[in-house]
């Protein structure tokens, strides 16, 4: 499926809100994903699905992110959290 | 100094971007029309938006002023110019009995909240996402134009930078100088709208036909009813995805309890209606045209015929068309040339309903745009 690019979704997400680029807005991910960019930016989504996108349910966006992994595209914090479970059990090492 | 790094210099790290992934994203809107920006800033006051103006006029770079985006026709895509985001400008600035002040970059979704006892009536389909500013530019038409004409008629007063740099209050007529202009006089910072106060005593009906023949009589018969507000049509594709029968249906909405359909039902009814344009992209549909024909009956005729589903403010012969291929779409554009119906009136026609202006609109536009825009600066290539 492709985002039809009405742009309806934009004042629903929280990310785009909070950033107001609206590469961070739902259109603006599927616009990327249109033209299959691999973008840290798939990362920028809460998942409330408050968009009512059917391109970014939980289970897309989860797919979508999987995707970046396989492709080497991590943030150094994700990296950390990963690390951090592995030896210590706790994301951030809270007790 | 670059380009690149005076604008990174008026408008921060933060505001400014020169990214690949930012510019692929700018290049479009919500028409299939696409052109790369060479830079994207999202300005947060006036000052900020005047030194833009003048780096511009130093450097002979262009600039397109962006609202949400939501154009059917190209009127926000760059061809390699700046993109001048309004979206952080969205603050609303007073709210009064009977007027409301806003930054161009508040989005309607925004305004309606504001508003309790007051009602701003131009409400546009993508009245989800669009902003003031865009609304402006395109001089909007809302659902109910037939009742409540287009944006001009609800502003009283602008606040905008032309491509002098002058920032300018502009009243009465002058504000058709930036109404419908596409971005092309100025860019629009502020607007003193007018609100009307909510009309409880109002209702609808509900009707349904099996003909297009017998639809257009009793539209011809509801035109002259003294308390007719408005009038709305769908054709069975249309109904069927709001979850009505398969039939043609109109929607009549009356001043008084004439309608079966009466206060909060009434209401309930339009709002139902609101949703049609988010239903109908979600399904294959790629392009939707707005025309106007005066026969509209014949034009109906000749969609139904071709399978081509339609909605739209019928009282004005206003129509939504939407298409799965473009050879349906160069057949209607014959069809209309021959009805002398014509394109662009409710989406406005950026790039792509050039062709369809009207040639004394175009000759005022040509006037104002070396009036206001001597360098041709401002949204270059759009409208005319």
């Amino acid at each position: 499926m492709k985002c039809k690019l009405c742009g309806l979704c934009k004042e629903k997400c929280p990310v785009f809100l909070a950033v107001l680029n609206e590469s961070v807005s739902p259109r603006g991910k599927g616009i990327l994903q249109n033209e299959e960019v691999l973008d840290k930016i798939y990362l920028l989504c809460t998942l409330c699905e408050g968009c009512g996108c059917k391109l970014y349910g939980e289970k897309e966006m989860l797919e979508l992110r999987e995707k970046l992994i396989k492709n080497g595209i991590e943030t150094r914090r994700n990296r950390q959290m990963l690390s951090n479970i592995q030896k210590h059990g706790h994301p951030f090492l809270e007790q | 100094m670059t380009l690149s790094a005076s604008l990174e210099k008026i408008f921060g790290p933060i505001n400014f971007s020169d990214k690949d992934r930012d510019r692929l994203v700018y290049s479009h809107d919500a028409s299939d029309h696409s052109g790369y920006p060479s830079f994207i800033v999202w300005p947060t006051s006036v000052e900020e938006i005047h030194k833009l103006i003048l780096l511009c006029k130093r450097s002979n770079a262009t600039l397109v002023p962006r609202g949400a985006g939501t154009s059917l026709t190209g009127a926000s895509v760059p061809n390699e110019s700046i993109v001048v985001d309004m979206s952080k400008m969205r603050k609303v600035l007073e709210i009064k009995d009977d007027y409301i002040v806003v930054e161009a970059g508040v989005p309607l979704a925004d305004l309606n909240r504001e508003l309790k006892y007051k009602y701003f009536p131009i409400q546009p389909e993508s009245k989800a996402s669009c902003t003031v500013g865009g609304m402006i530019a395109t001089n909007a038409v809302g659902l109910k134009p037939m009742e409540y004409g287009r944006m001009e008629d609800w502003v009283e007063s602008l606040t905008v930078i032309d491509g002098n740099g002058m920032p300018l209050e502009i009243k009465g007529d002058a504000v058709k100088h930036f109404c419908g202009a596409e971005g092309n006089t100025g860019i629009v910072l502020k607007a003193k709208l007018k609100l009307l106060k909510k009309e409880e005593n109002r209702s609808s009906k509900l009707l349904q036909f099996n003909t297009i023949t017998a639809m257009y009589d009793q539209i011809k018969k509801l035109r002259y009813d003294p308390d007719i507000l408005n009038i709305e049509f769908m054709d069975e594709f249309c109904s069927s995805l709001l979850g009505f029968e398969d039939k043609l249906y109109v929607i009549a909405e009356f001043r008084g309890d004439k309608g079966e359909y009466k206060g909060k039902d009434s209401e309930d009814l339009w709002l139902k209606r609101e949703t049609l344009l988010k239903l109908v992209r979600g399904e294959k549909y790629f392009q939707m045209e707005d025309v106007q024909v005066e026969e509209g009956d014949k034009f109906l005729h000749w969609l139904r015929k071709n399978r081509i589903p339609s909605y739209g403010a019928i009282g004005l012969n206003m129509f939504n068309v939407l298409f799965k291929e473009d050879r349906l779409v160069s057949e209607m554009k014959n069809v209309l040339k021959l009805l002398k119906g014509t394109l662009g009136i409710k989406f406005g026609y950026g790039v792509l309903k050039k062709e369809y202006l009207d040639k004394d609109f175009a000759k005022r536009m040509h006037a104002l745009k070396t009036h206001y825009d001597p360098k041709n600066m401002m949204n270059r290539g759009k409208l005319i």
